[in-house]
Parts: structure tokens; sequence; C-alpha cells
């Protein structure tokens, strides 16, 4: 895990780095979070369950035998991800999150100063929950051939639970039809990257491999963004994720419109829960979109569990697939 | 006679220059707080416009500045970047014990620049422009009294080298 090792291990105090390097190869290998809480004990999440760590890197089950994190120890790390420069960082702190190099994403918590009513920033961070994002190349290997149809890229929407690897399978969506796989040419991909996370970009320069065709524009609200991209790129294609809020949908509409087409994905455990949800019902039932993907965890993290044409609801999907 | 003389004369340049070094101190000292108001108005810039992350910001402000100040905020960026997890207060102070080998500060000195690190990059723009604008304030107040001991101090020490050395002369022989 060299990536690991080489960035989030150093916005670490020397002593949790040591800890935290010391993991039993088989957790780290597996690592999806750190979670850091002052006063709580220093815990992991490896393969979707969480484990204490004591001061001796084993991972325990209890979290009396964990390492207990201290007032410096989240005030160094506040300095470290914001690379000692917290006035740089005031939009990410608003948003709750700030991206390090390599494209890992550390969410924050703490006390919110408010503004008018809106969040202004973030003071007393006390929180810190280190994302170990997974770039999967090949991950859309199967999926590739279901969003498309003669060379055609489908309007797709994909619905997952969170964790489940929607933001790797967008990745690689963006990736091979950029730079094209099979029978299809790359084409001119967009991605509106509101949370830098599907290009993982530091200093605004995408860390991840996203295609050789691929402009990202980042910590975007989709919205604009996605107009601004119609404009300016002329994209083939749009990525996005975490759509929701009404003017997402305008956006979408205005994409669709100019011809471009539209991948993106909402939160939802199956298309059930995505159609209680009023905005996103009144998406799928519009016919805007040609393929609706679900993904879930019957067969392990990142399972494609149904695929339907929107249109006429018909499942494609015989059984679910690891991807 | 002639040994007497160049004795003589080895004796009064040897405390001269000893008067010398000491007035010099005063110089030094009011050339590196005007060094360090120019290179803090050069970080504030970087800081609060171009929103530079510190290390690079203390980096480029350092590269650009000869001489001891320059050093000392390229040692504070490197000892910023060498990932042992350290905090800027850590990194600020461990440099700036090194630079007193070659800043002619005063510890008075060294108290403003310290607090300042303390609290560097840990707040947001705003705060950040206040801090600033009173380590400048302060900054001025050293310069002004470095300039009050210079003009009081500068040529009593250069007087005083050159008649001690008179006086060792006239007690010797």
């Amino acid at each position: 895990m060299p990536n690991l090792l080489d960035i989030v291990i150093y916005m670490l105090p020397e002593d949790l780095q040591n800890i935290v390097s010391s993991i039993p190869n088989d957790f780290l290998c597996k690592l999806e979070e750190i979670r850091i809480r002052e006063l709580r004990p220093l815990a992991i999440i490896s393969s979707g369950k969480n484990y204490y760590i004591d001061g001796d890197s084993n991972p325990c089950l209890s979290p009396e035998d964990g390492y207990i994190i201290r007032n410096d120890h989240t005030q160094r790390i506040l300095q470290l991800i914001s690379n000692y420069s917290i006035y740089a960082i005031e939009d990410e702190l608003r948003n709750g999150y700030i991206t390090l190099k390599g494209g890992f994403r550390v969410g924050l918590a703490g006390q919110t100063v408010l503004e008018n009513g809106r969040i202004k920033t973030l003071k007393n961070i006390n929180s810190f929950n280190f994302r170990i994002s997974r770039e999967i190349k090949g991950v859309a290997d199967r999926v590739m051939p279901m969003i498309t149809e003669d060379d055609q890229i489908m309007h797709t929407i994909i619905i997952s639970p969170p964790g489940m690897g929607k933001t790797t399978l967008l990745r690689d969506i963006a990736r091979q039809f950029s730079n094209g796989f099979q029978n299809f040419e790359g084409v001119k991909v967009s991605i509106v990257d509101e949370r830098s996370e599907i290009s993982g970009s530091y200093k605004g320069v995408p860390q991840n491999d996203i295609g050789y065709q691929t402009d990202v524009l980042v910590a975007c609200p989709k919205a604009e963004g996605i107009m601004l991209l119609i404009r300016s790129m002329s994209p083939d294609v749009i990525i996005t994720d975490e759509i929701g809020r009404r003017e997402d949908m305008k956006a979408i509409e205005e994409a669709l419109n100019a011809g471009v087409k539209i991948i993106t994905s909402a939160h939802g455990n199956n298309l059930k829960d995505v159609l209680s949800r009023p905005i996103l019902k009144e998406v799928v039932n519009s016919g805007f979109f040609h393929r609706i993907l679900v993904l879930g965890n019957s067969k392990g993290i990142g399972t494609l569990e149904k695929v339907y044409d929107a249109r006429s609801m018909k499942e494609l999907l015989p059984y679910p697939i690891k991807l | 006679m002639l040994l007497k003389m160049l004795l003589n004369m080895v004796i009064i340049c040897c405390s001269s220059a000893l008067g010398n070094k000491l007035a010099n101190r005063y110089i030094y000292r009011i050339r590196d707080i005007r060094t360090l108001q120019i290179c803090f108005a050069k970080l504030e810039t970087e800081i609060i416009y171009y929103c530079t992350f510190l290390p690079d910001a203390l980096e480029n402000v350092g590269k650009s500045t000869r001489g001891g100040v320059g050093k000392f905020l390229s040692q504070v960026s490197a000892n910023l970047i060498n990932k042992n997890g350290s905090s800027i207060e850590e990194a600020w102070s461990v440099a700036l014990e090194a630079s007193k080998e070659y800043l002619k500060l005063i510890d008075d000195d060294y108290d403003v620049i310290r607090t300042f690190g303390c609290q560097l990059g840990v707040a947001d723009r705003t705060s950040q422009r206040q801090l600033f604008e009173i380590l400048q304030l302060q900054l001025k107040k050293q310069e002004k009294k470095a300039e009050e001991n210079r003009d009081r101090y500068e040529r009593m020490y250069r007087s005083l080298g050159f008649l001690s050395g008179l006086a060792i002369i006239i007690i010797l022989f």
C-alpha cells in the first residue's frame, strides 16, 4: 500500500504514524477508513468492519483497549491536513472535508460557525475520517456494455448506499469512455467533481487515472458546473455524482437538450428507496435516463445488484455480479 | 622603537576592531528587523492574496531573500515538509533557535517573532491579516528601539574601542 503509507500516514502526529504503520498487513490491505475522534480510541474500518487500535497497533473489538486520541493529536492533524494553511482551505472547511494529495479525502466534524444561518466555517474540529479511496482500473469492464448500445452512450444513473464503490465505478467509467474500450472509440469526457472524489484532485490536478480525454471541474457545484462545461468544453459525456437537488435536475435536463450524455449517481439502497424521494422520483419517472444501475453488498462490496432499462423498467441483469 | 610602534599599532587596531564589532551589532539588528518587515509583507501577500500553502509561501519568500532572514524562513519551510508530523509552533521555534547563530536580533525581537509563529497558518484569512498587521506594528516598534540604541551606543562603542586601546598603550608604556 505505498499510496496510503506515503500520504495519509504523514498527516498524523509521530506516535500515531508509528501505530498506524504497524497495523497488521491483512487489515491495512483492506483499510477503508481511519477514524480519529478526540478523547476516544483510534479506530479503523477494514473490510467493512470497525476495529479499535491499541497502543501496540493491534486491532481489537473492545473500545477500552484502544489508543486514546488527545487534543494535541487533533490540533496537529488539522495543521497537517491543511498543510499548515487553514486560511487556504476555508471553502473546504465549510463543506466539511479536505482532499489530500493522491485524492484521499478527510472528512471533518466539530463545531460550526454560522453566518446568516449558513455554515461559515468549522471550529474546534475534533473528528477526522480519513477515507482511503481506491482506484480499481477495470472495475467497470462488465458495466460498459450495459451502458452503451450500438456505440451510443446511455444516460445512466447509479444507485448505491454509501461505501459500495459508486465513486470507484464512476471513475473507471470515465476512464473507459475517455480512452475507449473494446470497439468503442474514446470520446470527450467532462467530470463535475464537486467533492474532488472522482478525480482525487489535489491543487486542481487529478491524481487518479480518469482518461486521456477527460476534463475535470473540481470543487464546483454540480448544477453550475454542468452548465459551464457544456458551454466551454464541448463534452460528449458529463459525469457527476450524488445528484439530488432540484437545480441538479435542471442542469441535467439542459445537458440532455444539448445532446450531452449524462452518467451520474444517487444515494439509495434500492430503486424503491430512490422512488420515495420526490426529486429523484421525478427524474426516474421523467424518462431522462436510459439505464438504472443498483449497487449493493450481496456478494461483497461493489456488487452490481440490478440493471434496469429505465423506460420499460425491465430488469436486464439476471443475477447480481461482483464487479 | 620600531617594534614598540608596531605593537602600539596592533593594540589600537585590535581594540578598535572590537569596538567596531560591538557597535555593528546595533546596525545589523536594524538591518535584520527591516528585512523581516519586508519578508513578512511578502509572506502576507502570498497568504492573503494568493492563498499559497504556508510551506510553499515560506519557501518562496525565503528563496527571494538573501542573508539570515531568508535562511530562517527556508528553514521553517524545510522543517514543515520533513514529514515527521511536527506542528507549526515546533517547526518555527526550532528554526528560530537555530537562527540565533546568524541573526543579530535580541531576545525582545525573538519574542515578537515567536509569538507570531505560533499563530501563523492556524486561522482564517481575516485573522491572518490582523496577525500580520500586529506583527508589522510590533516590528516597527522594535526597529525604533533599535535605532535609538544605535544612536546611543554605536558611536560610544567605536570611540570606546579606540580609546581603550590608547589607554592600554599609556598604561603599558
